[in-house]
């Protein structure tokens, strides 16, 4: 399949602080891949970086090709042509991402019309369609409403409906599930995946939740401190994970068939805050496998498969073990 | 949205009644016997108890406040102490020179502040921001009626541009009479700009961290456009409530300004009324610039309704998990 989006060496600084270091990428047109990690570890950075949306006084190196072009080098101009129209994105709080004081049909219908020269009446007739789409049935939910008058479910069903109006090849969906109750989750995911097979958007799907991830994609990257510690596909990946952040990760999600009152696993102390990152291999205050050559950076070595692992002692690896 | 603007109705009407209340209440404290103030220290008891008598002072207060709210209630006001025809002929004059001198001044503030504000926030931190704050750190710390002076100064002494004060009426044509009124405006209005301009720019900078406003940026829409589109509407909820409280400090601002530019209107007659002690007048001009300030509360409430989808369908805002 051909090559959609291809990040080299994507790096983002902030006042001489690295907030992500040489992340590479790669997603097929129509594929899927997922971002995973814990809060603070660059998911988010990464893709307001590719829809060159970071904040202003954060600076980004290495490249962002969508379909051959760097996005990173692009201007302004150029960039809003590809936001919406080519990459749209699916934020984490849908009662925050939407303006409270303009209609859900007006908040749809924009994008359209900007993007793909719809009248006004067009663009509004469009939106109708998009909601409808996205299980918003304008006999329930008309789109003259108003954020507030919507659950979080149905808001963030809006949130979509905004991203797929204008048929993007890039669907960015940053913990779309995260804000919303369990049985709602589900559904959104099932809708996410439906529209993004039937539109044949390739998904790029942020979350810390490795279920969401298995359930969603079909290759992932895993990410601590600002950096791709693990990659590969879901089944090699989630299958026989080789570093240790990737099995804490695991181990750490709770599981239907524990006893209940039995504590959860969970990997000891935190992510340290930019710059408190340990040189060399940033997991290593938190590893017990780490030693005194975790104190240089392990490079990110692929194996025949395409399963990628940045550790000195992978797990799995008998000869390399402590 | 009725049911909204029903409670704003009472709310207007149990404060004008609270107003009128206070107002009676302090000048029936206050020393000074208007029989005496008219008929001068020398007049003889019986002739001031007959005085008295006639103005019906000599009847209980709460009697005396009824007759005073059902006169205005019906539109008769009492004869003023000193000028001796009733208030509304004193009225009709100074409201002619007051109300254009207000709306002047406000839609200076405004027109000044929002676009100033709007560019200070959208270039946070450059020199059009710094610019902008620093005239508006000035035109907050400096007063009014200095202001006023300076301007008489500049504009009417050195270059004899306008008038230094007073107003020849609107017989005299509209170019002169407004040509009196553009000093004392903007006077007022620079330092409510000031202000404004910092509540603006305060309200943007608050919208544009809005995770809507990056929704806004995700499907296409320049800087420019998500904040003009997106960010106005949010960010004027707030500079309207401030707005709201101005125009009392207005009201205000226009007593000493009148008197510092010898402008024959609202600000002034009510000065003057209370150094003569013509309570009949202080009382009915406090009335009415109470229910001024109380109608402008009420059209800001009302276009927080309009501004706000939130408020007009009357519900708090519902939270879902």
């Amino acid at each position: 399949m051909a090559v959609l989006l291809e990040i080299t060496g994507l790096g983002v600084d902030v006042a001489g602080l690295t907030l992500l270091d040489d992340v590479s990428l790669r997603l097929d047109r129509g594929g899927s891949l997922g971002l995973v990690g814990e809060s603070g570890c660059g998911k988010s950075l990464t893709a307001l970086a590719i829809m060159g949306l970071s904040p202003p006084d954060l600076r980004a190196r290495g490249s962002v090709r969508l379909d051959g072009a760097d996005l990173l080098a692009a201007d302004e101009r150029a960039l809003c042509a590809v936001r919406g129209r080519r990459v749209a994105m699916v934020f984490q709080e849908p009662m925050t991402a939407l303006n409270p004081v303009k209609t859900i049909g007006a908040q749809v219908a924009e994008g359209p019309r900007r993007h793909l020269g719809l009248s006004r009446r067009a663009a509004r007739e469009h939106a109708r369609a998009v909601l409808h789409r996205v299980g918003l049935d304008p006999s329930r939910v008309s789109p003259d409403q108003y954020p507030h008058e919507l659950s979080g479910g149905q808001c963030q069903r809006v949130v979509i409906a905004i991203a797929v109006a204008c048929g993007p090849a890039l669907l960015i969906a940053d913990e779309p599930t995260t804000a919303l109750d369990v049985s709602t989750q589900a559904r959104i995911l099932d809708l996410i995946l439906d529209l993004v097979a039937d539109e044949g958007m390739a998904l790029l799907m942020i979350s810390h939740d490795m279920a969401v991830i298995a359930e969603t994609v079909t290759e992932m990257a895993v990410m601590y401190a600002g950096r791709i510690v693990e990659a590969g596909t879901c089944r090699r990946v989630l299958g026989d994970p080789r570093h240790p952040y990737t099995r804490g990760l695991m181990d750490a999600m709770p599981r239907g068939a524990g006893r209940p009152g039995e504590p959860l696993a969970a990997i000891p102390g935190t992510v340290p805050p930019p710059g408190a990152w340990p040189a060399g291999c940033a997991f290593r205050d938190r590893c017990a496998r780490a030693d005194g050559v975790c104190a240089v950076r392990p490079p990110l070595v692929a194996d025949a498969g395409g399963h990628a692992v940045a550790c000195h002692h992978p797990l799995g690896d008998a000869g390399a073990g402590p | 949205m009725v049911w909204f603007l029903a409670k704003r109705m009472v709310a207007l009407a149990l404060t004008l009644v609270a107003a009128s209340l206070l107002v009676f209440a302090v000048l029936e404290v206050l020393p000074g016997d208007p029989a005496l103030l008219i008929l001068g220290v020398n007049a003889r008891e019986d002739t001031l108890a007959a005085l008295r008598e006639s103005m019906g002072l000599d009847q209980p207060a709460y009697w005396r406040y009824l007759t005073w709210i059902g006169g205005l209630l019906s539109g008769h006001l009492a004869d003023s102490l000193t000028y001796d025809v009733p208030v509304s002929e004193l009225l009709a004059p100074r409201i002619a020179v007051s109300l254009p001198l207000a709306l002047m001044a406000l839609t200076l503030a405004v027109g000044l502040a929002l676009p100033l504000g709007v560019l200070a926030a959208a270039r946070r931190g450059r020199a059009t921001d710094v610019a902008v704050m620093g005239a508006s750190q000035l035109g907050v710390a400096v007063p009014n009626f200095w202001l006023g002076i300076l301007l008489i100064l500049l504009f009417a002494v050195t270059l004899r541009w306008l008038p230094s004060g007073g107003f020849p009426g609107w017989d005299a044509g509209v170019g002169p009479a407004l040509a009196a009124l553009v000093m004392p405006a903007v006077a007022l209005a620079l330092p409510q700009a000031a202000i404004l301009a910092r509540v603006t720019r305060s309200a943007v900078l608050e919208v544009l961290g809005e995770d809507y406003m990056r929704t806004a940026r995700a499907k296409g829409l320049s800087r420019g456009e998500a904040l003009w589109r997106h960010g106005l509407r949010n960010a004027m909820i707030p500079v309207v409530t401030i707005m709201g409280l101005q125009f009392s400090f207005l009201l205000a601002g226009t007593i000493i300004i009148e008197n510092v530019f010898n402008l024959p209107g609202i600000g002034r007659l009510i000065f003057q009324a209370i150094g003569q002690r013509d309570i009949v007048v202080v009382r009915d001009l406090v009335v009415l610039l109470a229910a001024t300030v109380g109608v402008v509360n009420f059209l800001v409430d009302l276009s927080y309704a309009i501004l706000d989808p939130r408020l007009r369908h009357g519900a708090a805002r519902r939270v879902h998990g």
